[in-house]
């Protein structure tokens, strides 16, 4: 080395010729400048990244690179997006759908047409909110994912459905974070059975519904109607009723039985035509009962009409019997009353009115008798007065009644000849008595003679 | 694959969470512990000899006895794994507490101590010899780091071991 190189070295102008020739190389050449660019560029970008003017700088070229991305190959842009836009539409047509719901009620309240008109029907004879029928006629919904969780201990039992919303957060998690929430809103109500029933995730609607051993987890897309929970509900006990026990002693086995997962499967086949198909159901049921209620409402409204009918045809029966009977007057009748109330004038020798009545058809209790005791006028009843009052009569004496006269006739002593005499002086009978057929006997001498006193 | 429930136990900042996030595939949003008061998290492990087996592992806020809420968490465990701080002794007697009261709920249960923070040599306040008096007594404990990871997969990988044996007993 040269004393001048040595000197150069000593000043260090020699390193600096060499650092400056590489400098100069490295700018000459852009393969060497591009190592340097790109180790300060996302620096420089970030560092500039609130400036407008970087903003507007890659906004061109941007653009041109997306629209020559797109143009030369659109799925990789629709890959990418997918997850953005699915969530994004489905969750703008959710909104907008329950926004529209929102007004729904009252513009259908307010609508008087044909098809409202039976939806309100339907209303009133299930018992179901108007806007509830409104819903299930114009929604679809769908079950997208079931969770059966054990309530003890918070594992998950079975999954079936679509793993919706995030597909890689694990399931058990999940069920043990709603186990974990149901508790802390038990113990937060202060309620031992305290219940999450639903919350909404996004766009889709969790269900959980609790039974006795385990938890049902639904995940629905739209909007269910209440009612489903109803259906869901018999379905879960339908579960706890075939695998109670299952149920009762799980503590995290491998597979659920086939058969139960068999039924939570069937969950997933809920949409709005079963429910609709639920909902056509009770008719179909109530159509028979309805039936049945108005078959009977007929029978009942006929009985009811022909015991009237027939209640008239026993009190006329009853009256025409009274009426051919001597020695009873009909007063007065009150068939509407409750029981039906009747008044007799009655001879005392005159046929029993209770006897009467019982032969008409009216037990105890059916009728309400009242009876006043007469004397009868009647030419039967003044043949059994005198009867009685000659009794007894004369083997050989016969009393009768003929055209509305008493007859008597036959052969009777001179002793009961003076007692007819008697009775016939001073009692009053109202009928005639023809005795032009009674002969006194002929007495014989030996009889003895008895004072007219003592006789 | 089986799952099993395994609680976790311990006194205020013992290390439970941070223990756990050494070892889970997945972590929930620590939000959920903060207002429900449990975190969950799985972890898959494959026991040496026996099936793999899933443990949901509810990280139990920290508390020095269990309320109404907390025993409803501890509810259905397999097992629950105790945790305390070496640097305070107070954190045994808090565990030791805890043990008593799972015990005395829910019967004879799986579970071990980890005795946390095994890293912070210079400010133990537990020391070998208490651990070791633990042990004759019956204790099963793991002395563990949740910021090294020190001893921390193998502690839950024990325990995983013992549930596997229990799991592969019961239905």
């Amino acid at each position: 080395m040269s004393n001048v190189h040595r000197l150069r070295e000593l000043l260090g102008i020699e390193a600096d010729q060499a650092t400056m020739r590489e400098q100069g190389r490295r700018v000459a050449e852009s393969e060497q400048r591009m190592p340097d660019v790109a180790e300060v560029l996302p620096d420089a970008i970030r560092q500039r990244s609130q400036d407008d003017d970087m903003a507007e700088a890659l906004r061109e070229p941007v653009s041109k690179a997306l629209h020559e991305s797109v143009t030369e190959n659109p799925h990789s842009l629709v890959e990418i997006l997918f997850p953005v836009m699915g969530p994004a539409i489905r969750r703008s047509i959710a909104e907008t759908l329950r926004a529209a719901l929102e007004g729904l009620n009252q513009s259908l309240a307010d609508g008087f047409s044909l098809r409202n008109l039976r939806w309100r029907l339907e209303a009133w004879r299930t018992g179901v909110p108007f806007r509830e029928v409104v819903l299930r006629h114009t929604l679809t919904y769908r079950v997208a994912e079931a969770l059966l969780i054990n309530k003890e201990n918070g594992l998950l039992i079975c999954r079936v459905g679509e793993m919706t919303d995030s597909p890689g957060m694990d399931r058990d998690a999940v069920a043990a974070m709603l186990t974990a929430i149901e508790d802390f809103v038990a113990d937060s109500t202060g309620e031992e059975e305290g219940e999450l029933s639903s919350a909404e995730l996004g766009e889709r609607v969790l269900w959980v519904l609790t039974g006795p051993h385990a938890r049902l987890a639904l995940v629905l897309e739209g909007q269910p109607p209440l009612t489903l929970r109803i259906t869901l509900r018999d379905h879960l006990a339908v579960i706890h009723q075939d695998h109670g026990t299952y149920l009762y002693e799980f503590s995290g086995q491998e597979e659920a039985p086939a058969p139960l997962i068999a039924k939570l499967e069937k969950l997933l086949k809920f949409s709005a035509q079963d429910q609709q198909e639920a909902v056509r159901r009770p008719p179909r049921i109530a159509g028979p009962i309805l039936l049945l209620l108005l078959v009977a409402g007929l029978g009942l409204v006929g009985h009811w009409l022909y015991r009237g009918q027939q209640q008239k045809q026993q009190w006329a029966a009853l009256e025409a019997q009274i009426a051919s009977v001597p020695g009873i007057v009909w007063v007065e009748g009150l068939i509407d009353r409750k029981p039906p109330e009747l008044r007799l004038l009655a001879d005392p020798l005159a046929d029993s009115p209770g006897e009467l009545v019982r032969s008409a058809g009216y037990g105890d209790g059916d009728l309400a008798l009242s009876v006043t005791p007469f004397v009868s006028a009647e030419p039967e009843i003044e043949l059994r007065r005198l009867v009685k009052a000659l009794a007894p009569l004369p083997q050989a004496v016969t009393v009768t009644l003929r055209d509305g006269s008493i007859v008597i006739a036959g052969t009777a002593d001179r002793y009961w000849f003076r007692q007819l005499a008697a009775h016939l002086e001073f009692a009053r009978i109202n009928v005639p008595v023809d005795i032009t057929g009674l002969q006194q006997t002929v007495e014989s001498p030996d009889s003895p003679v008895i004072p007219d006193e003592e006789r | 694959m089986k799952s099993v429930k395994v609680c976790i136990l311990g006194d205020f900042a013992v290390g439970k969470t941070s223990l756990v996030r050494r070892f889970v595939d997945e972590a929930f949003s620590e939000r959920y512990l903060t207002t429900v008061g449990v975190k969950i998290d799985t972890k898959t492990v494959h026991p040496e000899g026996a099936e793999p087996i899933k443990l949901v592992l509810w990280d139990v806020a920290g508390a020095d006895e269990l309320s109404a809420l907390q025993t409803s968490y501890v509810r259905g465990s397999a097992g629950f794994i105790l945790v305390c701080d070496l640097t305070r002794r107070e954190t045994l007697t808090t565990a030791t507490k805890l043990k008593s009261e799972v015990a005395a709920q829910f019967g004879p249960v799986p579970w071990c101590l980890f005795a946390n923070k095994n890293d912070l040599t210079e400010e133990r306040e537990i020391d070998d010899m208490a651990l070791s008096e633990l042990t004759e007594d019956g204790w099963i404990v793991h002395t563990t780091s949740a910021k090294t990871g020190f001893n921390v997969e193998s502690a839950v990988l024990a325990l995983a071991s013992r549930l596997s044996i229990d799991a592969g007993r019961s239905p």
